[in-house]
């Protein structure tokens, strides 16, 4: 290898001229131009829109997108397009168009170099601070469908009289599903995936920075519209939002759409810059038998979203479409047809699913290995079990439509390909256990949290699979049962996942270590409340209650009061768990550069990672899992002294 | 202690925000100020002598100078220009009636209206001899492509409710029909109808006509509280 | 390439050769075409959809008028002559003429932008209203799509031209110019899917369609 070529500095190269100061229109942008850029241009749309508007006429009286959607859609997009100019996100395009490229000045700067806390406010393209804005707008996703929950639970639980309005309480239950899914689709790999996967695979960044920027900037815009849906008449339909509903909601439909429409684009662009990033920017000797297991997770689920994302964000541009156009996609008196929306929306809806578990899961894997001080039980299986789940995830999605009368010859192809893909998710269960199998185990609290992902994804798993049985469906289909079901995975598997993640590398983002102690107490007291919450719930979907309901049967009084109790004790616990996060954020015990004798990449960094993450690129020698040497420190071996390349070699 | 301290603080504020945030969205669940309907004396039933009360109700097509729409708050409700737009029971769709009581409530009907999907709910069903009075003429159904609207009263799903359950369809004012200067019918039709309650008890009761917007029109005053629907309260 | 390999052209921002950030930006090509290419087979999926279900006969437009293939075609021959003057550019560059790179993609820009044109005069012109049937809406879409992937292809073939006069694309770094070409293709293919379903996929197979009585109740009140 040409050394010259791939250490040469940024700054010894010949630099292009230099428009003005470093970064540009950048330096005068920041989220609140951001922000009264959307508001404003939101307004102005608005009240455009509104001057553009065909009065009533006898001929379009009785269409039935009528009212303010033509209004509220131009609000929406104003929004989402002043946002993106007001944060400069279109600098780049427009500078490139130009042909005024970027300095090495003006890249640092975008970074974040030398502006302090305030780079977390600003289109920095730092993967690092995008990994730690990703951290905190997952935190605030999850407190808002958190108090959601609770909502919902406070409703169900006082089982004497009605809490809420019926309008306000489906409101609530279809807000709090989209805001969960996307603060689950993001939890880990947003911060994780941007922060740990380019320095755990030896890269100075990700390879399309200024993507990367763009796309927690379009996450940022996506969640206004959704939020704002409840005041607009809210998403009365559940998560889902099935058409014809869709069509005839409320304008607060629009918000749904545009939010979803808006978090395809995030996530799209976010799943090209991870598979790039990981495909071509590995350090040298990192051949794919040697790729920690967690980068696999990250690809596995970035491809399905890759693939499957613009399915359903397509069921949403032409249910806008519907609205505001008045086409007739999902309107069955003019030809349209209710189970396209069904198929596209659950072509991404199911293999969703795996797209928020696949990377908590492989986040486990890593991190047992770590406390188990063992290599990874069967590598291979574990790519298997990953890239199995990704293949067959696409041929599963019509097993939620086992009832519609959707091709009803069909449910017994689906019924299989849905058992079929228990197998390779089962591969990953069998992974996790041979890992702990023998092994000396360090508990620590992300280890905690294994224990407790294994048992929630066993249920949920077991009961998915009696899920996916046509003639079961057919009795609990629409009932608590599955609610229970999918709570087990996203929340039980997922989220406790995804806190494994969060603490165990916790001290590489922030320089310090999670309080165990506080964290501790708030974890085991959201899992026993999750066991009761979702335990009880899987009764009253036995008993027959229906999902989705605001009055019931006094026979599912005793399992709803149970739920309520364990939903409030997840309260707790989660608000116990979050106070450590803060506090140790602010304040806690400065943590050394590897706390946990780790020997994947991203511990041979300094804390605070510096800029570009390694003075040196390093070279990967072996395997990241040649645990059960006798000192784990001693082999670690970094040859600082060569000029050229940093050596992690693990044996 | 200081750490136990701020954590039991931190649970403190969870608790707040939920319980802010219920207490915000709850507002909207609030009920129109309830109708008592008037004991008026006592009357004879196949139950023997009972208790007789009365009520009077009125829909309209929508809300003008003359006849306010509901007051009701719902912070999920349509823009005020839309539900003007949108027909309604007034003055009040929360009615209170007395247990063990003949009960007599009068529809005054200045709305339209057209086909109702189930023709089962054009018949008149629960009243003390299965009949309604129409415009002063008896009867026990109305013809399914002339319906206005209905005033169906359900069960709580509850099991333990007392059973209570009556429909009656209210006919359409034709499209021709003279109106006065709000554009209301002068000649509304007028349904007296009687039936008689149980043990004191909650239901609810709606309309069943598609009369709404969305919703292949169950949606806007048909999803509102306090325009379609509403709740009765036997005491 | 003529470049000599012991003095490779570097990125100022990274310090990298830039035929390796060239590999990662192809393979980002690659990616994004692939995200857009599910969009387009989502649009695909309801054209194909609609028109096999035919629900309550309301595929065809209800005025009889279907949209004319020739201009479907038109707009697709206009974009692979455009695209294949750009690859002619592109090897120009990577063969040493930079100045047949600025000539051929000035005229794929122009032609491109024509065919943006032709494309809102096709959508303008349709002779029938995107709520007239499932299939005329179906059809406006996939006209919208590629009048959507015409402005940003035309855009960036401009951008080509731009970048190569002022010096940024030339023979030692001719790499974002393949970029682009590559991406033009993808829009020829997602152009050509479209016109071949809007001209083969017409009267729906489905001669007895379920009719679902009414859904157009008078709204009363």
């Amino acid at each position: 290898m040409s050394s010259a070529t791939e250490v040469m500095r940024p700054e010894e190269v010949p630099q292009p001229k230099q428009y003005g100061k470093p970064g540009g229109f950048l330096r005068h942008t920041n989220i609140i131009t951001g922000t009264v850029s959307g508001i404003v241009l939101a307004a102005i749309a608005y009240l455009v829109a509104g001057a553009l508007r065909p009065p009533p006429s006898d001929e379009n009286a009785l269409a039935l997108p009528v009212g303010l959607d033509p209004q509220f859609a131009a609000m929406y997009i104003g929004w989402t397009i002043g946002l993106l100019l007001g944060i400069g996100a279109f600098d780049g395009p427009l500078r490139w168009f130009l042909g005024h490229d970027l300095t090495h000045e003006d890249a640092e700067y975008m970074a974040g170099a030398g502006q302090g806390k305030w780079r977390y406010f600003k289109y920095t393209t730092d993967h690092k601070v995008v990994g730690k804005q990703y951290l905190v707008m997952s935190l605030v996703l999850l407190g808002v469908g958190g108090t959601l929950a609770m909502m919902i639970r406070t409703e169900l639980g006082i089982t004497w009289m009605e809490v809420f309005n019926p309008n306000v309480y489906n409101s609530i239950i279809g807000t709090h599903g989209m805001v969960m899914v996307i603060a689950m689709i993001i939890v880990v790999s947003g911060p994780i995936g941007n922060f740990i996967v380019p320095i755990m695979i030896g890269a100075r960044d990700m390879a399309f920075p200024r993507l990367n920027a763009l796309s927690f900037w379009l996450l940022f815009a996506a969640v206004p519209p959704l939020v704002s849906s409840l005041f607009l008449g809210g998403i009365r339909d559940g998560w889902s939002v099935y058409q014809p509903l869709n069509s005839q909601a409320p304008v607060g439909m629009l918000g749904y759409q545009t939010t979803i429409i808006v978090f395809a684009f995030s996530t799209g662009i976010a799943s090209v810059n991870l598979i790039t990033t990981i495909v071509t920017m590995r350090a040298r000797g990192m051949t794919w038998s040697r790729v920690p297991i967690f980068v696999y997770g990250i690809i596995g689920s970035s491809v399905m979203g890759l693939i499957w994302f613009p399915m359903f964000q397509y069921s949403q541009i032409l249910s806008w479409s519907d609205r505001v156009l008045q086409s007739n996609f999902f309107n069955p008196a003019q030809g349209g047809s209710v189970w396209l929306y069904e198929n596209l929306f659950w072509l991404l809806g199911h293999p969703e699913v795996y797209v928020i578990v696949i990377p908590g899961t492989a986040a486990l894997m890593e991190l047992t290995t770590v406390f188990v001080r063992k290599p990874l039980f069967s590598y291979k299986l574990a790519i298997a079990g990953i890239f199995g789940v990704v293949g067959i995830s696409g041929i599963v999605w019509a097993h939620h439509m086992y009832m519609t009368g959707f091709a009803p010859s069909a449910n017994y192809p689906f019924m299989l390909s849905t058992e079929l893909i228990s197998i390779p998710f089962g591969f990953l269960v069998l992974v996790l256990l041979g890992t702990i199998w023998r092994g000396k185990v360090w508990t620590r609290l992300p280890m905690m949290a294994v224990y407790a992902v294994v048992w929630n994804k066993v249920v949920g798993g077991i009961t998915g699979v009696w899920l996916s049985d046509v003639p079961v469906d057919q009795y609990m289909h629409g009932s608590m049962f599955v609610v229970a079901h999918f709570h087990f995975m996203l929340m039980g598997a997922a989220l406790f996942s995804a806190i494994a993640a969060i603490a165990y590398w916790f001290p590489k983002m922030t320089g310090r270590y999670l309080n165990e102690r506080i964290g501790s107490i708030g974890f085991w007291v959201a899992f026993a409340g999750f066991q009761l919450c979702f335990g009880s719930m899987f009764f009253a979907g036995l008993q027959g209650m229906p999902r989705r309901v605001l009055q019931f049967d006094n026979a599912f009084n005793l399992s709803n009061w149970l739920s309520t109790i364990g939903a409030y004790t997840i309260g707790i616990g989660t608000v116990i768990f979050l106070y450590a996060i803060i506090t140790s954020w602010r304040g806690g015990q400065t943590a050394p550069m590897n706390p946990w004798a780790a020997q994947t990449l991203e511990w041979t960094v300094p804390n605070p990672v510096p800029l570009e993450n390694f003075k040196v690129l390093p070279v990967v020698t072996t395997d990241p899992y040649n645990y059960g040497v006798p000192d784990p420190y001693a082999s670690q071996v970094a040859d600082v002294g060569d000029e050229t390349s940093q050596k992690v070699s693990v044996s | 202690m200081k750490r136990a301290l701020f954590t039991v603080l931190s649970v403190v504020i969870g608790v707040l925000v939920v319980g802010g945030s219920v207490a915000l969205f709850s507002a909207g669940a609030q009920e129109p100020d309830p109708i008592a309907a008037k004991v008026v004396g006592k009357a004879k039933t196949p139950q023997g002598e009972l208790p007789h009360a009365e009520l009077d109700l009125s829909i309209y097509p929508n809300s003008s100078p003359a006849v306010p729409p509901p007051a009701v708050s719902d912070r999920l409700a349509q823009s005020e220009s839309e539900s003007q737009q949108w027909p309604f029971y007034t003055p009040s769709t929360n009615l209170e009636l007395p247990a063990h009581s003949l009960v007599t409530i009068r529809i005054t009907q200045y709305d339209s209206g057209g086909q109702i999907y189930n023709p089962y709910l054009a018949k008149v069903v629960g009243t003390v001899d299965g009949s309604a009075t129409y415009d002063g003429e008896k009867k026990t159904g109305i013809d399914p492509n002339t319906v206005g609207h209905t005033f169906t009263i359900h069960q709580f799903p509850e099991s333990t409710q007392p059973y209570l359950y009556v429909n009656i369809p209210v006919p359409m004012n034709g499209a021709n029909a003279p109106t006065d200067a709000n554009g209301y019918p002068k000649d509304p039709h007028v349904i007296e109808f009687s039936f008689i309650t149980g043990e004191p008890g909650q239901y609810i009761w709606n309309c069943e006509f598609p009369c709404g917007t969305g919703y292949v029109f169950f949606g806007g005053p048909m999803q509102q509280r306090g325009w379609m629907s509403g709740t009765v309260t036997v005491v | 390439m003529s470049t000599a390999a012991a003095d490779p052209v570097l990125s100022p921002t990274t310090g990298e050769p830039v035929a390796v950030v060239a590999r990662r930006n192809r393979l980002g090509i690659w990616l994004c075409i692939v995200s857009d290419a599910a969009g387009t087979v989502s649009l695909l999926i309801a054209y194909a959809y609609l028109w096999s279900l035919n629900v309550n006969g309301g595929w065809a437009p209800k005025k009889g008028a279907w949209a004319p293939d020739w201009l479907f075609w038109a707009i697709v021959l206009g974009m692979v002559v455009a695209c294949a003057l750009l690859w002619w550019g592109v090897k120009s560059v990577f063969a040493g003429h930079r100045e047949g790179l600025v000539v051929a993609a000035t005229l794929s820009s122009l032609l491109l932008l024509a065919m943006f044109i032709l494309q809102i005069w096709q959508l303008a012109t349709f002779p029938f209203d995107i709520s007239e049937s499932s299939y005329t809406s179906a059809t406006f879409w996939l006209a919208l799509s590629n009048a959507f992937h015409l402005s940003l292809g035309s855009l960036l073939v401009l951008a080509v031209v731009n970048r190569t006069r002022a010096g940024k694309i030339g023979v030692d770094n001719p790499f974002q110019s393949r970029l682009v070409a590559m991406w033009i293709t993808w829009l020829c293919a997602a152009a050509l899917l479209g016109a071949i379903f809007t001209t083969a996929m017409k009267d729906s197979p489905n001669t007895d369609p379920p009719a679902f009585q009414s859904f157009t109740q008078p709204h009363t009140s």
